[in-house]
């Protein structure tokens, strides 16, 4: 058996290679965010996303997945990079965004931000510090400023806060 | 001696029916003290929720007396706001602004217990209502209503002046959860014009049934000691 090979065919393949790198982050799985009426780990917090904290890659597609009912995921005004569309999911229904922009992202449960219900997303590349100061001064209200506060402490320590080297 | 206990019996029960008279309307309290930050949750029947802090209950129902759960959704931590807009709040020596994080209202015949900061946590929490399309008279329901303060509470006194004076008599149960841990449960009661003061180091109904007759035997100890030292005084001398 032969196989002709054709301009068309050396196109494709080049085009295919050229592609290919892209592919795992296009055709992998969204990683999945919780929302969840309880932790997992700690039966003492109620309200959470779970992991609360996350770094992607850019363009990475971010699933908050409604195991409980009555939770959304909403961006939180003044806390995503200049220029990004802001995102407001409906409750008790799975939320898709990708992160396309590198930045911090916090976001917040609609009904239960101020009893402490907030995370953060931390996307990866130059120029991902830029909004930090001002995410960080954003006022938050109720129980969400002590969230915040153990939030940025554990991104910190995760090293998320230190500019990206890549 | 039969017509003695009688008495007594009769003297207690009606102790107990004037107290209850007395009371009209039953508030719960809950505090979670820190070194920085403070929780308070408060619960009672829903129209005597708003009624303490003179709020009409209408600034939850509309112009009916019907709650709509859906519209709960939103988050309610602006109604809390509402309530403590009619009152002034300090912690020790400080104003203190306590935030609304949530108010929810739940039917009064399957209250939600209240007595940690966990329960009342989980009882602000709007997912945890009836489900959307259900419409309850207020007269049904039960409301909880949670706060916080970025101020620290612990070994500190909390006072909540109502601007509007109590239309009633209250009796506020409280379940002071310390810094430290250890829960303090006592009752207070409150008559109109009456604040409402969280002391710093409370003493539970438990201590004080156990002081209250420590108390009066030596008040007649004493009293005894006083009389027996007037009639020997002058034998002395």
């Amino acid at each position: 058996m032969t196989t002709k090979i054709t301009r068309r065919t050396v196109l494709a393949t080049a085009a295919s290679a050229t592609l290919l790198p892209a592919l795992p982050a296009l055709a992998a799985e969204p990683t999945v965010v919780e929302m969840l009426n309880k932790h997992p780990d700690d039966k003492k917090k109620r309200y959470v996303f779970y992991p609360r904290v996350l770094s992607v890659q850019p363009g990475e597609t971010v699933l908050f997945k409604s195991v409980d009912k009555g939770h959304n995921s909403a961006s939180i005004d003044g806390m995503i990079p200049d220029g990004v569309e802001e995102w407001n999911g409906k409750i008790s229904k799975d939320t898709e965004v990708t992160f396309d922009k590198p930045g911090i992202y916090g976001y917040k449960c609609t009904p239960h931000a101020t009893v402490g219900m907030v995370g953060l997303v931390v996307v990866e590349g130059e120029g991902k510090l830029d909004n930090l100061e001002a995410a960080q001064d954003v006022k938050q209200r109720g129980k969400s400023k002590k969230e915040w506060e153990e939030i940025w402490a554990e991104a910190e320590e995760a090293g998320l806060l230190e500019p990206s080297t890549a | 001696m039969g017509g003695l206990k009688t008495a007594l019996k009769i003297g207690a029960a009606l102790l107990v029916m004037s107290s209850a008279a007395a009371v009209a309307r039953d508030l719960t309290l809950v505090t979670q003290r820190h070194a920085d930050w403070t929780e308070v949750y408060i619960s009672a029947g829903a129209p005597d929720l708003f009624d303490t802090f003179s709020v009409p209950y209408q600034t939850l129902t509309g112009e009916t007396d019907q709650v709509d759960f859906g519209e709960l959704r939103a988050g309610t931590g602006w109604l809390g706001d509402v309530l403590l807009e009619q009152a002034t709040i300090t912690i020790g020596p400080r104003d203190a602004a306590l935030e609304g994080m949530s108010l929810m209202v739940h039917p009064a015949d399957s209250k939600l217990p209240m007595t940690t900061p966990l329960e009342g946590m989980i009882a602000i929490g709007v997912c945890n209502g009836p489900p959307d399309g259900t419409y309850l008279s207020i007269s049904e329901l039960h409301a909880y209503v949670g706060y916080f303060s970025d101020i620290g509470s612990d070994g500190l006194p909390i006072s909540l002046s109502f601007k509007q004076p109590l239309t009633s008599a209250t009796r506020v149960t409280v379940y002071d959860h310390g810094a430290d841990g250890a829960v303090t449960r006592y009752s207070l009661e409150l008559q109109p014009g009456d604040p409402l003061l969280l002391p710093a180091d409370p003493v539970s109904d438990t201590q004080l049934s156990t002081l209250m007759p420590v108390a009066g035997v030596l008040g007649m100890v004493g009293a005894l000691t006083v009389l027996m030292g007037v009639k020997t005084r002058p034998g002395r001398t």
